[in-house]
């Protein structure tokens, strides 16, 4: 894990390659330790090996916590979103199999009183995990969010295109905020600043942008959706409600 | 940005401009872009208030809330009203950005000149509540 870890953190062309790496990677120290407790026997055989795994598990959560998930976080917009998603999706099934796992292991544990510290660890691990996949289903969102700022930022420039005014758009930025019911995507411009203008482009893109999240939705509902690996409910979530020069 | 990086740098401009010293024209764009839009939502928030008396009596977050949902009940009354709402949404959004999501970095080359443009009206305006 650490090899990995530190490969993904330093690399400056990040891929999503390696992320899938260190999906893949992330759960092996659980599959390891499911193979030590599928009998009595083997449990009593490998107690040293189980709380030896237990301890490598909380170490690799707290690094996928402490350093992958901020670093996600700070570079999700630099990585080829779509494929981001997909590899978050990929992550986020892989936790719900842990967690379902650890259930598994808590059970198992609970019946053994020389257990019961190993079980106290699993616990807090399911814990743990909950918290970071509640951590990944943000930045999944956050995919989503900037999918669609992509989206509404190329539909703005070509309904500026069709006016005759004395500015360009430059660039889009927007905040984090997901539960905002009147979220705007903000926009800069380059040349001058006529409001009376700013403020017709914005209604015609904001009209624009309304139409678009219609058919998307329309879009969604007669569409089957394929969700096996994971189910994006982001994809159904419309962010922005509106366009802001700023 | 780095929380203690920020908490450093507000020290640095507040004691700079305590000081009238000008230093205080160091800063870097992201801090400058927050304190201008902290301060610039407050200009909005109390020039309302000059208008909107029922509400002065209330406290902390009643008071935003209370003023947004005036604004919101009037934003269909004509566009001047719907821009009014919108920039206090923006402004609103933009303040929690500023002074509380510090990680949230910004791109660079927003100087949000429109943005003040749009208050500098607003706060000029001689009415702003129908």
């Amino acid at each position: 894990m650490k090899n990995i870890l530190n490969s993904f953190v330093i690399s400056t062309a990040l891929t999503t390659v390696s992320i899938a790496s260190v999906t893949s990677d992330y759960g092996n120290y659980l599959k390891e330790l499911n193979s030590y407790i599928d009998t009595r026997e083997n449990i009593k055989n490998n107690k040293y090996f189980i709380s030896e795994n237990i301890e490598k598990m909380q170490k690799s959560d707290e690094e996928f916590y402490n350093k992958v998930i901020p670093f996600l976080h700070k570079n999700f917009k630099i990585i080829d979103t779509n494929s981001m998603g997909h590899q978050l999706g990929l992550i986020a099934k892989a936790i719900d199999t842990k967690i379902s796992s650890y259930n598994n292991v808590i059970k198992i544990f609970k019946k053994d009183k020389k257990l019961q510290e190993c079980n106290k660890q699993v616990l807090e691990l399911r814990e743990k995990n909950i918290l970071i996949k509640k951590e990944i289903q943000t930045l999944i969102d956050l995919v989503f969010l900037n999918i669609e700022a992509k989206a509404i930022y190329i539909l703005a420039e070509d309904i500026l295109k069709e006016k005759d005014f004395n500015f360009t758009l430059n660039d889009f930025w927007y905040t984090h905020d997901l539960e905002d019911d009147n979220k705007a995507l903000f926009v800069n411009i380059k040349g001058d600043i006529n409001l009376d203008d700013i403020y017709e482009f914005e209604d015609d893109t904001d009209k624009a942008i309304l139409k678009m999240q219609k058919e998307k939705q329309q879009t969604l509902s007669e569409i089957k959706l394929n969700t096996q690996q994971y189910d994006f409910n982001a994809i159904s979530k419309s962010f922005f409600k509106r366009l802001s020069v700023v | 940005m780095d929380r203690l990086d920020f908490s450093q740098k507000l020290n640095h401009f507040s004691y700079s401009y305590h000081k009238n010293d000008d230093k205080i024209f160091s800063i870097d764009d992201e801090v400058k872009a927050r304190i201008i839009i902290s301060r610039l939502y407050y200009s909005l928030f109390q020039r309302l208030l000059v208008e909107v008396n029922t509400i002065r009596k209330s406290s902390g977050a009643n008071q935003h809330d209370a003023l947004s949902s005036i604004l919101e009940k009037n934003a269909g009354k004509g566009s001047m009203y719907r821009k009014l709402y919108e920039h206090f949404k923006d402004l609103q959004s933009l303040r929690i950005w500023a002074d509380y999501r510090i990680k949230e970095d910004i791109k660079k080359g927003f100087d949000f000149a429109v943005l003040l443009e749009k208050n500098n009206r607003f706060i000029k305006s001689k009415k702003l509540i129908p």
